[in-house]
């Protein structure tokens, strides 16, 4: 019976094992594969969902479809045919309508709290639980079950309650 | 004066006085503790639900009979609109969003009333109602002034017809539908959280008023989810660009409570087996129920702009001191009675369930709190630097990303873990066949070609977690026969299929995009991305509220109409056409009103796995109504005895 | 055994800082201005005019930077816009009253269409420089919106002035604008 028991272990750590292996193989060949934007026009598309509508409710120039709207993606495309670079294109949008034209806050600055901020509380909330982990750990080791003379103890309180 | 405008303003005041003379009448009777005097409160406040059905007959009395002499309908109304859109028209604009929360409102409160009319001499259930009475008061109170629809407006000279509503919320039918689910799940949350208020007042923060509550705010929750599903099967089909979620702010808001709400219904599991976690599960609770009014506050105020928003109104400051009585009486009496809450026992250790749940609600935490910080940080940066910024999509993808994923894995390794403590060998004998599971999706995923870091490993996940999901519903039907198919558990991993399916289409849709803009000639074809596109020709149509004129265009062998609708207001709206697959969806638009036949501006998306997202909603609320089944055969009611007395006498 | 025999009220302190944290909170959202959709951007004002060039209505072409020591009024359109066909006859008188003098006049069309733009012309009347090709990368180096928005150039090149809407769009007063601005200068 051990002998059969230790037998299932080691299967399941051979199945584990080839788990794994498989899983980074996969993943291995499916990040490789990736090649990001294939044509000028998906990389303008893609830099066109984060520049925002100047005359919209918060969508971007990629969703709107007012005269202006329609004008910056124009205006994207012939930029990414003459060879600018995502940030540039940006700059120079940011430098004629605005730090509020680009859909992503700044990464420093006050602005740049917004991706700290979450980061931090993460790490804060993990800390605290980890904390409070090894505290209780310390705490009581063994699970100490309610005996009978607990019940006993409890039934004949609430027999008095009631 | 007009017969609408009179009943309409009678029931409303009617609703409004009648709640708050039953409030009071209750907490007089509960002061003298007077049973008569508490059963004549609850017979006044019947009279709410009375004075609501009235107003809102009026309203859509008034509507359906184009009384344009009511301002609401001189506003919104018309005679083109067609019927059904006209009948939601009632809930178009502010005010009569305004009535429609409080008619369901009423509607709440008195099943409340019915359900616990054996009860009313318990404190508790008093007090619940003084609560919901109060909230009842408060939306009643703000249609006797600043939302008022029953304004009576004189027709001026030579006056027609009226603007009809948004056009936006008369092309679609979900336009019926959306509203009414979305505001059964907010107001639905009122219920458990006037009974969580009721039992830190009386202090009873131990006993049943949880086990009460716990299947209203299944019901709400549900009804939320399939409120927030619609909201996004209507954002797809009329917006145009194939997108269904823009982390805008009014989307945020309807998402905020229901990430607190769906941590609740997973945290109270652990007090009602081991009366742990309580001060969590009623902060989640009341944070849940304040996070509606906020969420309604940022819809109406104007504060934050967004496609979805109501016109700017003066209800905003209202709705904001509401909000602040809210968080101030609830972080009050929590704080006031947070001793008594806490429980004596101890989670044991961090590989259990009780770990596990603790875990899920700083996850949640985190999130909510994240979303609400891109939310508001624009309001921020602007009150600290003067200096208007965005936070859009791109920001709210890469922040939620890493917490859906580590969402994904708990929600794979929770269900295995067993109360109290777990070895490392239980689990990797518990969740071998879920991570296969998981690696099959993840080599299935790249061998159909998907390629890319992020998605791949959100479908390895998604994998694994259904892996877990699928053991649980199948050791449970193997027990118990159809029954492991019901009860809070089982339901709830139905639940947890629908919400992974939502995932991977997610993950799925937004990573695969292909999007592009072209012209077609009449009679030509152009390729892209695996699918032709011809141009026949155009289809113009002319009805009451609207000209239609819709673009023929054959994909793949269907034929596609879409359109521009241009409303008799002088306002236009894109209408697009959508080929759903269950692999993969086509939608076009039109970008411009075509100027002749000869050619047609359209913009083209397509993206794997759409339908998923609509069949993965339908699964979370097939789970939730099941989930609400009793299940016979754990019933074993609440251990009075949790940990040992430190004072046994043997 | 018991949790309650320590000392401090940590739900307390804890419910206290929550307490200030959305007192703060609801302050910003008090005090928060309602936000305008049109936000109106006045990044250009102080720099120098981008290049307008392009051919004209007319069948001519256009140069701003070779008008440069005139005062030029740039001002954005569309057939469709209304606020556009309000201010077009103060444009009209505008262009009378300067011809030549050293106050230009040129209109740049925005989201619209050559046979639209030469509609608008002949019903409203109006002859001067209007550019129709290549005006969406016009709009967007200055930074235009929506229409109908006017610019003033200064000789020297630079943008000193904006009015959005057709307010302030009427020939007395972009004189007094122009004779404000030169009279500062002396």
């Amino acid at each position: 019976m051990a002998q059969k028991l230790g037998l299932a272990r080691q299967w399941r750590w051979l199945s584990w094992t080839l788990m794994a292996i498989v899983a980074t193989a996969a993943l291995v060949v499916g990040s490789l594969g990736d090649s990001g934007p294939s044509t000028s026009g998906e990389q303008a598309a893609q830099l066109a969902a984060t520049i925002r509508c100047p005359q919209c409710r918060g969508q971007s120039v990629a969703e709107s479809n007012v005269a202006i709207a329609r004008e910056i993606r124009a205006d994207i495309r012939t930029r990414i045919a003459a060879g600018e670079s995502d940030d540039e294109i940006r700059q120079v949008y940011i430098d004629r309508f605005g730090r509020s034209i680009v859909l992503t806050p700044d990464a420093g600055g006050f602005a740049g709290l917004v991706w700290i901020v979450p980061v931090v509380a993460a790490a804060l909330a993990a800390a605290a639980i980890a904390l409070a982990f090894q505290r209780w750990r310390g705490e009581s080791n063994d699970i100490v079950e309610a005996s009978d003379a607990d019940r006993q103890l409890v039934a004949k309180l609430r027999k008095q309650q009631s | 004066m007009s017969l609408n405008v009179a009943v309409g303003d009678a029931g409303v005041v009617l609703a409004f006085a009648a709640s708050l003379v039953a409030a009071l009448t209750l907490l007089v009777a509960q002061r003298t503790n007077d049973d008569r005097l508490r059963r004549t409160g609850t017979r006044v406040a019947w009279l709410v639900l009375f004075g609501a059905v009235i107003s809102f007959v009026a309203l859509e009395r008034a509507l359906i009979t184009r009384d344009f002499t009511v301002k609401y309908v001189f506003d919104n109304g018309s005679h083109r609109t067609p019927p059904l859109y006209n009948f939601a028209t009632a809930w178009a604009s502010l005010e009569g969003s305004i009535l429609l929360w409080g008619l369901v409102l009423a509607g709440y409160l008195s099943v409340v009333l019915t359900k616990f009319r054996n009860r009313i001499a318990d404190p508790l259930v008093t007090w619940a109602l003084v609560v919901v009475l109060a909230v009842v008061a408060f939306f009643f109170g703000l249609m006797l002034g600043p939302a008022d629809p029953f304004q009576q407006v004189t027709l001026p000279q030579g006056f027609v017809d009226g603007p009809g509503p948004n056009p936006l919320l008369q092309n679609n039918v979900l336009m019926a539908v959306h509203p009414p689910m979305l505001y059964l799940g907010y107001v639905g949350f009122t219920v458990p959280f006037a009974f969580a208020i009721a039992a830190l007042i009386t202090g009873r923060v131990g006993e049943g008023w949880l086990v009460e509550t716990r299947r209203w705010t299944l019901f709400a929750w549900g009804f939320l989810t399939l409120g927030i599903v619609l909201g996004a099967w209507w954002s797809y089909d009329v917006l145009g660009w194939g997108g269904y979620w823009g982390w805008d702010p009014v989307e945020n808001a309807s998402f905020l409570p229901w990430l607190t709400g769906t941590a609740y219904l997973h945290s109270v599991m652990i007090q009602e087996r081991r009366g742990m976690l309580r001060v969590w599960n009623i902060s989640l609770l009341c944070a849940t129920f304040a996070l509606t009014i906020l969420g309604t506050f940022i819809t109406r105020s104007g504060v934050l702009e967004s496609v979805h928003a109501f016109s700017e109104s003066s209800i905003g400051p209202a709705f904001l001191v509401f909000f602040g009585v809210i968080a101030a009486v609830a972080i009050g009496l929590i704080g006031w009675r947070g001793e008594r809450l806490r429980a004596p026992g101890k989670i044991d250790s961090p590989l259990s369930r009780e770990g596990s749940f603790l875990a899920n609600n700083l996850l949640f935490a985190v999130f909510a709190f994240v979303i609400l910080l891109g939310t508001v940080f624009p309001l921020i940066v602007e009150a600290v630097q003067d200096e208007r910024i965005s936070v859009g999509v791109p920001y709210f993808e890469r922040m939620t990303m890493p917490v859906g994923m580590v969402m994904l894995f708990l929600m794979a390794v929770a269900p295995v873990l067993p109360w109290r403590k777990a070895s490392g060998e239980l689990l990797r004998t518990r969740l071998e066949w879920p991570a296969w599971a998981g690696v099959s999706s993840l080599v299935g995923a790249v061998l159909l070609g998907a390629r890319g870091l992020t998605p791949l490993i959100a479908f390895a996940l998604a994998g694994f977690a259904a892996g877990a999901a699928l053991r649980q519903i199948i050791l449970a039907t193997r027990r118990n026969g159809w029954r492991g198919l019901v009860g809070r558990t089982n339901g709830g991993m139905i639940v947890h299929l629908g919400v992974i399916i939502v995932a991977v289409a997610f993950a799925a849709s937004n990573s695969y995009l292909r999007q592009a803009e072209f012209t077609i000639d009449k009679g030509e074809t152009v390729e892209f991305a695996d699918s032709s596109y011809t141009y026949e020709g155009l289809a113009v149509e002319t009805l009451a509220e609207k000209r239609v004129t819709a673009a023929v265009i054959i994909v793949d062998g269907q034929e596609l109409r879409p359109a521009i609708s241009q409303f008799f207001s002088g306002q236009s709206i894109g209408t697009p056409d959508t080929r759903g697959g269950i692999t993969r969806d086509t939608q076009v638009a039109l970008i411009t009103l075509p100027q002749g036949e000869s050619e047609v501006v359209v913009r083209v998306t397509t993206q794997p796995l759409i339908a998923w997202l609509w069949v993965g909603g339908v699964l979370m609320a097939v789970g939730t109504v099941f989930s609400a089944f009793p299940h016979r055969m754990h019933r074993r009611p609440t251990d009075p005895v949790s940990a040992p007395t430190a004072s046994a006498v043997a | 055994m018991t949790a309650e025999s320590t000392g401090r009220n940590w739900s307390a302190i804890v419910a206290l800082i929550v307490g200030v944290v959305l007192a703060l909170f609801i302050g910003l959202l008090a005090f928060s201005d309602t936000q305008r959709t049109d936000s109106i951007n006045f990044e250009i004002l102080g720099d120098v005019g981008p290049e307008i060039q392009g051919p004209t209505l007319d069948g001519g072409s256009y140069s701003l930077w070779d008008e440069r020591g005139d005062w030029v009024v740039v001002n954005f359109f569309a057939s469709w816009c209304i606020g556009c066909r309000v201010e077009h006859p103060e444009l009209v008188e505008f262009t009378r009253r300067h011809n030549g003098d050293g106050v230009q006049l040129v209109s740049v069309m925005f989201g619209d269409t050559e046979a639209n733009a030469a509609k608008f012309f002949n019903e409203l009347g109006g002859e001067w420089p209007t550019l129709v090709e290549g005006t969406g990368s016009i709009a967007i180096d200055y930074g235009v919106t929506a229409v109908p928005e006017t610019l003033l150039v200064s000789p020297s090149g630079r943008v000193v002035q904006k009015w959005v809407g057709a307010n302030g769009v009427t020939a007395d007063g972009l004189d007094q604008v122009i004779t404000s601005f030169e009279q500062g200068a002396n």
